[in-house]
């Protein structure tokens, strides 16, 4: 057997022995595909017909992802590149003699490997899919392999971008100018074609993103051309798409070996840097997601003795990263939830949307990172005090992003100044309490555990713990801005005795180095 | 006064340290020996307060995690902890503002000491793994514990560092304080150690103190233990 495809076999194969060895992962594997089997055989079973949407949404929808997923992969070319190595692969593999150009396939193929197991989350949707637009599951295996080609082409674009730019600022000026000024380009278009419809604004951008030219997106429009292509039945655009993948595909071997000779050594660097984030994780360090470049700026702490030097060593951390009150995913998670309030044209209804898309991705802040060394367990002061210093650089940030994601609900759907506010503080304390049930995750599992069982209790626990104040909003809402507040209040509640049972979490670090 | 009675810890099934009993005096340097895997670190993490675990560890009589026991000890992990963003001296002033201490010139002689003063802007993540070790063991110092506790203190370090490291030994040594060393190179505290544990799969297997007339060496003790060889 070809020795690649025997790494690749015999990995996978004791990846399940060992599944079978982890009880708990074994379950996770049952359960996730007893919930996908029920999820095909339950969609459209319900008896009740519905009001199919727009096709068009649906395109526009999948494109939407595939942008996403294109920005947000490729533009790690400007930071590390993408490393779809292991350092087990770059000492055994790289020092073999295989031809580079069949590692690299190796490499890329493993990638769309991953990729396609992370894109199943899209066949969880298909209920939904089916009922809003009559999707079927062939059509949805269309999208996620559309998902899993995009991710690919995406990283062979992020390494391209990296072996370019690595080690020359100029260069990554410019690349940085050109990869977001195409991206803008298509946005401004798609904008100006919108606005010039003069219709709703919703129908309007659909078709907009429908427009041909919106095809020629890098990447994600060829895909979702392909894709769209072969779901709609027009093969012509089927056709179209693969050929511009082909040639993305063509041009960027000719640009790999017309530009840079030391493409291999590259890779390789940028696979060193993330073996080192990887080899640091294991040592029990973080690594932070900081600019290339840092500015030191003022030295010094601002105050704090005792636990609150650890809010302010935090201040001069996120300063130095560039964090700031909003990151990038805040932004565009008010912008998804602006954008669903919008076409729902329902305050409570985006405010519940609000709140489900923050479970997912309540940002750990630092804290996580202060977890993994030794200091915050050495300092002499009461575990409890030293959690809640630990934790307030979040709470800024999560003010912050409940004001951009509801203050625009009062242009969009009339809310009141006092319906905002309250819909501000019961989002905080939402964020709070996620908040709380991840250090009660880290409380028992530490940074071990199955990952897929942790996430899932996360969810259990997210949903339970906010059952209280989802009561409370629900009883109370004839009552409008009051059940925000009482909500709020109720969660505040929930979320501090949840903060007070975790306190032990920084007694000992076993619970969260195992 | 570092005591440690009858510590068990255990991972699942696994017994990482098994009934460890041990006494490391007010200014005596103490040495925890053993092969990779003896369970050197899990007792020294123990002591640190990082562990749970059962039995007792009182640091001047004070139970290893009360606050009294923290302020007192010092902890130079086996990987050095900095953080990323924080500059050289950033570092120190955050210890000290931590254990509510002010600055009486410590952080300066400490940085002096390892090289460190040229670098005292630097961000941590900035350092070599040799200068994040030096500053790990700067932060452990700065606060004067009085227990000190180091995890392989001088994998990483330069040859001046390590001289540097040992005339600390002999000095905390000299301020009465208590050191215990864990390490599993012979040779590189054959010059400083009172008092040497043995330790082999968890359990502590013998323990010698440089006064004993027993005319076996250190190196013989150990390999005799942990390879059951003994002395030609």
């Amino acid at each position: 057997m070809n020795a690649l495809l025997f790494l690749t076999v015999k990995k996978a194969k004791n990846r399940l022995k060992e599944m079978l060895h982890r009880p708990a992962e074994l379950i996770i594997g049952i359960l996730f595909i007893a919930l996908l089997v029920m999820n095909l055989l339950t969609a459209g079973q319900g008896g009740i017909e519905y009001a199919r949407r727009d096709i068009g949404e649906f395109y526009a929808i999948v494109f939407a992802v595939y942008v996403l997923v294109f920005l947000l992969s490729a533009k790690t070319g400007f930071v590390n590149g993408a490393s779809m190595f292991s350092m087990a692969d770059v000492n055994l593999l790289f020092t073999a003699p295989f031809k580079q150009k069949r590692l690299l396939s190796y490499g890329l193929l493993s990638q769309l490997g991953r990729s396609l197991v992370i894109g199943l989350f899209l066949i969880y949707q298909y209920p939904l899919l089916n009922d809003t637009y009559g999707i079927k599951f062939w059509q949805l295996l269309v999208c996620l392999v559309g998902y899993g080609v995009t991710v690919f082409l995406s990283q062979m674009l992020a390494m391209l971008i990296y072996s370019v730019t690595a080690s020359d600022d100029k260069k990554c000026r410019i690349g940085k100018i050109l990869f977001y000024g195409i991206s803008a380009a298509f946005l401004v278009y798609l904008g100006l074609t919108a606005y010039n419809m003069n219709g709703e604004l919703l129908p309007c951008v659909v078709a907009a993103s429908g427009k041909f030219v919106m095809n020629f997106f890098p990447v994600a429009g060829f895909v979702k051309l392909s894709v769209v292509g072969l779901i709609s039945g027009n093969l012509l655009h089927f056709a179209i798409g693969l050929l511009c993948i082909a040639a993305f595909i063509a041009l960027y071997y000719i640009l790999v070996s017309v530009i840079n000779a030391d493409y291999y050594e590259d890779v390789l660097k940028a696979m060193e840097v993330s073996f080192s984030a990887i080899t640091a994780r294991k040592e029990g360090k973080v690594a932070e997601n900081a600019p290339r470049k840092v500015k030191v700026g003022k030295i010094g702490l601002p105050g704090g003795e005792g636990a609150s030097a650890i809010a302010a060593k935090h201040k001069v951390e996120n300063r130095r990263s560039r964090v700031f009150l909003l990151d990038m995913t805040s932004v565009i998670m008010a912008l998804v939830t602006i954008g669903f309030t919008f076409i729902m044209k329902e305050s409570v209804g985006g405010f519940v949307f609000s709140i489900y898309i923050s479970l997912f991705v309540v940002a750990t802040g630092r804290w996580a990172k202060e977890l993994l060394l030794p200091y915050v367990y050495l300092i002499p002061e009461k575990p409890f005090k030293k959690l809640l210093y630990m934790l307030r650089e979040s709470i800024a940030p999560f003010i912050a992003e409940a004001v951009i994601t509801f203050v625009p609900f009062i242009f969009i759907v009339g809310c009141s100044l006092p319906e905002v506010l309250g819909m501000i503080a019961a989002k905080v304390s939402f964020s709070v309490l996620f908040v709380g049930v991840n250090l009660i995750l880290q409380r028992f599992f530490g940074n071990g555990g199955n990952k897929a069982l942790v996430i899932m209790l996360y969810f259990l626990l997210g949903l339970l713990f906010s059952v209280p104040s989802a009561a409370v909003l629900i009883v109370l809402i004839p009552y409008g801005f009051l059940s925000f507040f009482a909500a709020a209040g109720v969660n505040m509640i929930v979320s501090l005795l949840v903060l007070f049972s975790s306190r032990n979490v920084l007694e000992v670090a076993e619970y969260n180095n195992k | 006064m570092l005591k440690v009675n009858d510590v068990t810890k255990k991972y699942g099934k696994f017994v990482a340290n098994d009934s460890v009993s041990f006494t490391v005096d007010d200014g005596e340097i103490a040495v925890l020996l053993g092969p990779n895997g003896a369970g050197k670190s899990t007792i020294i993490k123990c002591i640190a307060g990082l562990l749970r675990f059962d039995g007792e560890i009182t640091v001047n009589d004070y139970k290893n995690k009360s606050l009294e026991a923290k302020r007192l000890l010092g902890y130079i992990p086996e990987m050095p902890a900095v953080y990323d963003m924080l500059t050289v001296g950033e570092h120190l002033e955050f210890i000290l503002r931590a254990y509510k201490m002010d600055d009486d010139g410590t952080a300066n002689r400490l940085l002096d000491r390892f090289e460190l003063t040229d670098k005292k802007n630097k961000l941590g993540k900035e350092l070599s793994k040799g200068m994040q070790q030096k500053l790990s063991i700067c932060c452990a110092l700065v606060h004067k514990p009085k227990i000190v506790i180091f995890d392989e203190p001088m994998v990483g370090l330069d040859p001046h560092a390590i001289k540097q490291l040992k005339e600390i030994f002999f000095e905390l040594k000299k301020e009465g304080a208590s050191i215990l060393i864990s390490t599993h190179m012979l040779d590189s505290v054959e010059d400083f150690w009172d008092c040497a544990y043995i330790m082999q799969n968890g359990r502590l297997c013998a323990e010698k103190r440089i006064d004993e007339k027993d005319g076996k060496s250190l190196e013989a003790l150990f390999f005799e233990i942990t390879e059951g060889r003994t002395e030609q």
